[in-house]
């Protein structure tokens, strides 16, 4: 007669399937996480970004509320800013997947809430950076940054001069809106698990720093144009200049 | 000859002699028949005892006695390790513990129930096949094989739905409400309402020509509550088709003829244009999507905030967002079915022009007992809808037969009451001139103990020791119309089900018998009654089709891109609302959050019924106290000045209306707190303010004291705890103490 618990067997061989199961996805995380080392031969890689297409004039944005705060001059829509050159700024580029290369800078970052604004519009940096979320305004403002399925944080800023710091932790694009009536404040915030990202500045130039040789996919990103991408190889100590192009 | 047989008495000894030899041998020939020679209980009783490691001295035939269920039980006497936990496994199934021994013989002790109570079988009998059933063709009450035993649950319990061990019976006994079976078949005292809708007034609902080919073919268009196949789907004999075609026209006819006039209010049956395009919007996002669709693929509607100017959409092209792990509510699998109610892609070609408008407007004055709640939809409102679901259709409108256009032939009317008759429509739905308690069906009170030698077999006949109770049933609820054969015409309905659906069903109705049962073996549902009419009322009126309960969303959220524009978490709201506000808001739904397209739906529950789903959405929160009012903190004037200098710090007006008189400017942001008196719960209200991305994933509310961090440090020292315990008083009050004026009595003393 059996007096071995059949609930016993099974019991043991779901605790050996959970173990085999957290094992593995522990060693893909490592596996793709990034790196950080000594980089030899890492080179620049340096660009401008640039929008071909008509240029309509920006959107006048629609102020509803607290105009006496937000400011009575006329907003508009910050998303396209062409610049001399034709030169696209605000184009988040980086590269994909990148697993190593030099360490990551965590300089503080700050986003103000000013007249109404997000101000900067959009900014990249690295984890671990510190966000300092400012209220300029004597409004109740509240900054809600989120990722495409889950809230970042939320914070309220009802003092003026208040700020909130916090230290960002998870990498991705978020979205930042104030839910307190200012529906036209909107703001990006790109967060990278490593250094090799740049925003492209108002005459569309970029620059990344330092990259190891090798093949790449150079990504980038605008918030009203999408995406594009480049294949990019590095070899020691060569510099290059690359231009990508919006239509 | 020898001499006692020799007197004029002779006669009567020899017979006398024959029949002494004879009594002799049968007594001989019966010890070898009852094999007492072998005994097969000895030997397992024998094994049971070298298996305990203890000496055969015990063997003797072992008998349970329950003198209030009429129970003289031999079972034990083979089945000796039936209470014995360590008779687990080994080679002798005879000898085994009781499955679930923990939950079915601790709730059931075999002293108290014995054996057959449960299993059926003979309990006096000592082989297996008297005792088992089909050794003794005189036994009428074979062992329960399988999930069937399940059916005895039904003798004692008067509700099965949360009975461990029970399920299979669970599931037949819904089947039988939801495919209406009791319309036709009593098999109690009490009349369930129709299962399908009146035809009362069904001149002015359906169009003619759909009506016949609905009744000959009801197309299966969604799984659950569906009207029958009366006659063959593939009438293989023309003569059959020939047949089915006039019985249908008979039975449209007379409907017509006798439908009632409903008085419509409004007669406008505008189709295109304009107004379909908001009744497209109205459809979409009040909330008729949670349960209806339109069907034929036509339903992959979004429902999203607008985007703000400068805000961009190219956020899902970015690569390097962070792996979707936290998915938002809304990404959850649906738990409510699509098809809840019928979808309504095609009306345009089954309901006559002006009926949607009309029903729209309140469904119960249609039909009484209509499952559909109010919409709340205003006059427009709801003839944009009907534009709009007219405009959408793809099929043509069927032409009316010309036999139902009027004048119609009296003999055809006549005809129809007949067939009306025979096929039991009644059962299911409201006719005029049937009573409203007909039950055309066979009562079947008792049929779990119907001797299978009267029941119909199959075609062919199985072989006779297969006959069983259990084969008729499940044939007969498979396929009844295949066991029509000669002069016995069955007029039972073909409901399409499945196997396990057939099976289901079976096991519920094994359980109905007519018998007796002691008051002490009767057993109550946990939480009685109350609870369950309140879990039949969510189920039935659909209340998962929209919102997230148990943590199992509603199948509307599939629409939506946002969580905090769909309804809300009902696992939220018992926590959240006070249980009194809850149940007038069943009753009467007030818009709270005026930024919300979709609306609460009227439910025109009895105040029972409210008070009855309010308690089980409260203690389904782990909230006890049923309805009673909640315990209100009443604060002094001086902490009410100091609360709302807090609240006023905070900028809470910015979002949050409050109905106070004082003319605050109203929002559109967030609910209103002059309703916090009576609407939220305090404990709640605290932890929100606390965090409220936590309690509330998706919410706009902002975190106002994150990391334990006050933005106004000079309020009560900095301490975050006083300042939200303040904000919790002050709202609670709010309404109470109009700020300058004189603190009016507390509503009810209660704990800090």
């Amino acid at each position: 007669m059996q007096f071995f618990g059949e609930r016993a067997q099974k019991t043991l061989i779901l605790v050996v399937i959970l173990v085999a199961i957290a094992l593995a996805s522990l060693l893909a995380t490592v596996a793709l996480a990034y790196t950080p080392g000594p980089v030899v031969g890492g080179a620049a890689v340096r660009g401008i970004v640039k929008f071909t297409g008509p240029v309509p004039a920006p959107a006048k944005l629609d102020i509803i509320k607290d105009p006496e705060v937000c400011g009575t001059e006329p907003k508009f829509d910050e998303s396209l800013q062409v610049g001399a050159g034709q030169g696209l700024a605000n184009v988040v580029v980086y590269i994909e997947k990148i697993d190593k290369g030099r360490a990551l800078t965590t300089a503080k970052a700050e986003l103000d809430n000013r007249h109404c604004r997000f101000v900067p519009h959009l900014q990249a940096f690295a984890t671990g950076t510190e966000l300092a979320v400012k209220n300029s305004d004597g409004v109740l403002h509240n900054t809600h940054i989120r990722l495409p399925n889950s809230d970042v944080f939320n914070y309220a800023l009802p003092e003026k001069g208040q700020v909130i710091k916090k230290k960002m932790t998870r990498a991705g694009l978020m979205k930042v809106g104030c839910d307190a009536g200012h529906v036209w404040m909107g703001a990006w915030i790109a967060v990278f698990d490593h250094p090799y990202f740049a925003i492209s500045d108002k005459d569309g130039k970029f620059s990344l720093a330092d990259v190891p040789p090798g093949q790449y996919n150079l990504m980038f990103w605008h918030e009203k144009l999408g995406k594009g991408s480049q294949q990019l190889t590095v070899q020691p100590g060569a510099a290059q200049d690359l231009t990508q192009v919006y239509k | 000859m020898p001499p006692f047989l020799a007197d004029e008495q002779r006669n009567y000894k020899i017979i006398f002699m024959i029949l002494s030899v004879s009594l002799a041998l049968a007594a001989v020939w019966a010890f070898f028949d009852e094999d007492v020679t072998r005994r097969p209980w000895k030997q397992w009783q024998r094994l049971y005892a070298q298996l305990l490691d203890h000496g055969a001295d015990q063997v003797a035939v072992a008998q349970l006695v329950v003198p209030e269920l009429q129970v003289v039980d031999r079972c034990t006497t083979c089945h000796a390790g039936i209470d014995n936990p360590a008779m687990v496994g080994g080679n002798h199934k005879v000898l085994q513990v009781h499955p679930q021994r923990d939950t079915l013989l601790k709730h059931h002790p075999s002293l108290q129930f014995g054996c057959t109570p449960c299993h059926r079988g003979q309990g006096l009998a000592l082989t297996e096949g008297t005792a088992h059933g089909p050794g003794d063709p005189h036994w009428l009450e074979p062992l329960l094989r399988g999930p069937y035993v399940q059916a005895s649950c039904l003798g004692c319990h008067a509700a099965t739905e949360h009975l461990a061990g029970a399920e299979i019976l669970a599931k037949g006994k819904q089947l039988f409400t939801e495919l209406g079976c009791a319309g036709c078949h009593a098999i109690g005292p009490e009349a369930p309402p129709r299962r399908g809708p009146s035809l009362v007034h069904v001149a002015q609902k359906l169009l003619p020509g759909y009506m016949v080919t609905w009744i000959a073919n009801p197309e299966k268009r969604r799984a659950r509550y569906q009207m029958p196949q009366f006659w063959p789907k593939a009438a293989t004999d023309p003569s059959e088709a020939t047949r089915r075609d006039r019985e249908v026209l008979a039975i449209a006819a007379y409907l017509l003829e006798k439908s009632e006039a409903w008085p419509m209010a409004s007669a406008a049956t505008a189709v295109a244009g304009e107004r379909a395009a908001l009744g497209k919007a109205l459809f979409d996002q009040v909330g008729c999507r949670g349960c209806h669709a339109l069907g034929g693929g036509r339903d992959t509607v979004r429902i999203a905030e607008p985007k703000a100017a400068g805000s961009g959409d190219a956020w899902a092209d970015f690569g390097g967002n962070d792996a979707p792990g936290d998915a938002s509510p809304v990404a959850l699998a649906a738990a409510a079915t699509i098809d809840f109610a019928p979808p309504l892609g095609e009306v345009a070609s089954r309901l006559q022009p002006g009926f949607i408008a009309n029903w729209l407007r309140d469904p119960s004055q249609y039909w009484r007992e209509a499952r559909m709640p109010t919409p709340r939809l205003v006059e427009g409102e709801t003839l944009y809808i009907q534009s709009y679901l007219h405009s959408v259709a793809t099929l043509p409108v069927p032409p009316t037969p010309a036999a139902l256009a009027t004048p119609r032939d009296p003999k055809l009317v006549e005809q129809g009451l007949k067939l009306i008759t025979v096929y039991g429509c009644a059962g299911c739905h409201e006719i005029p001139g049937f009573a409203t308690d007909a039950r055309p069906g066979p009562d079947l009170a008792d049929y779990g103990s119907k001797d299978p030698r009267d029941m119909l077999q199959p075609t062919p006949p199985p072989p006779r020791h297969q006959r069983t109770w259990e084969r008729a049933t499940e044939a007969k609820l498979l396929a009844p119309q295949a066991l029509s054969a000669g002069t016995i015409k069955l007029v039972m309905p073909d409901y399409g089900l499945q196997p396990e659906q057939v099976q289901a069903l079976a096991v519920f109705l094994r359980g109905l018998r007519s018998q007796t049962i002691p008051a002490a073996y009767r057993a109550e549902p946990a939480g009685g009654q109350a609870r369950l009419q309140a879990e039949n009322l969510i189920q039935e009126r659909g209340c998962q089709q929209c919102h997230q309960l148990r943590g199992l969303n509603g199948a509307i959220l599939r629409y939506y891109e946002q969580a905090h524009l769909a309804p809300p978490s009902l696992d939220v709201a018992g926590k959240r609302l006070q249980p009194q506000w809850m149940f007038s808001y069943l009753l009467e739904p007030a818009p709270v959050r005026p930024w919300l397209q979709v609306r609460m739906p009227q439910f025109r529950f009895t105040p029972a019924e409210a008070e009855n789903v309010t308690a089980w959405l409260a203690e389904n929160a782990g909230k006890a106290g049923g309805l009673r009012p909640m315990p209100i903190h009443a604060v002094s004037p001086q902490r009410a000045e100091m609360g709302a200098h807090l609240f006023e710090r905070l900028k809470c007006v910015t979002c949050h209306r409050l109905v106070r008189g004082d003319g605050v400017e109203t929002a559109q942001l967030a609910p209103d707190l002059g309703l916090a008196r009576q609407r939220l719960d305090p404990a709640w209200v605290r932890n929100f303010i606390e965090d409220p991305g936590k309690v509330l994933p998706g919410t706009k509310m902002p975190q106002f004291f994150p990391d334990g961090q006050s933005p106004t440090p000079d309020v009560l020292g900095g301490n975050v705890a006083a300042q939200m315990e303040l904000l919790v008083d002050y709202l609670m009050n709010l309404g109470l103490l109009p700020v300058g004026a004189e603190p009016p009595a507390p509503v009810r003393k209660g704990a800090p």
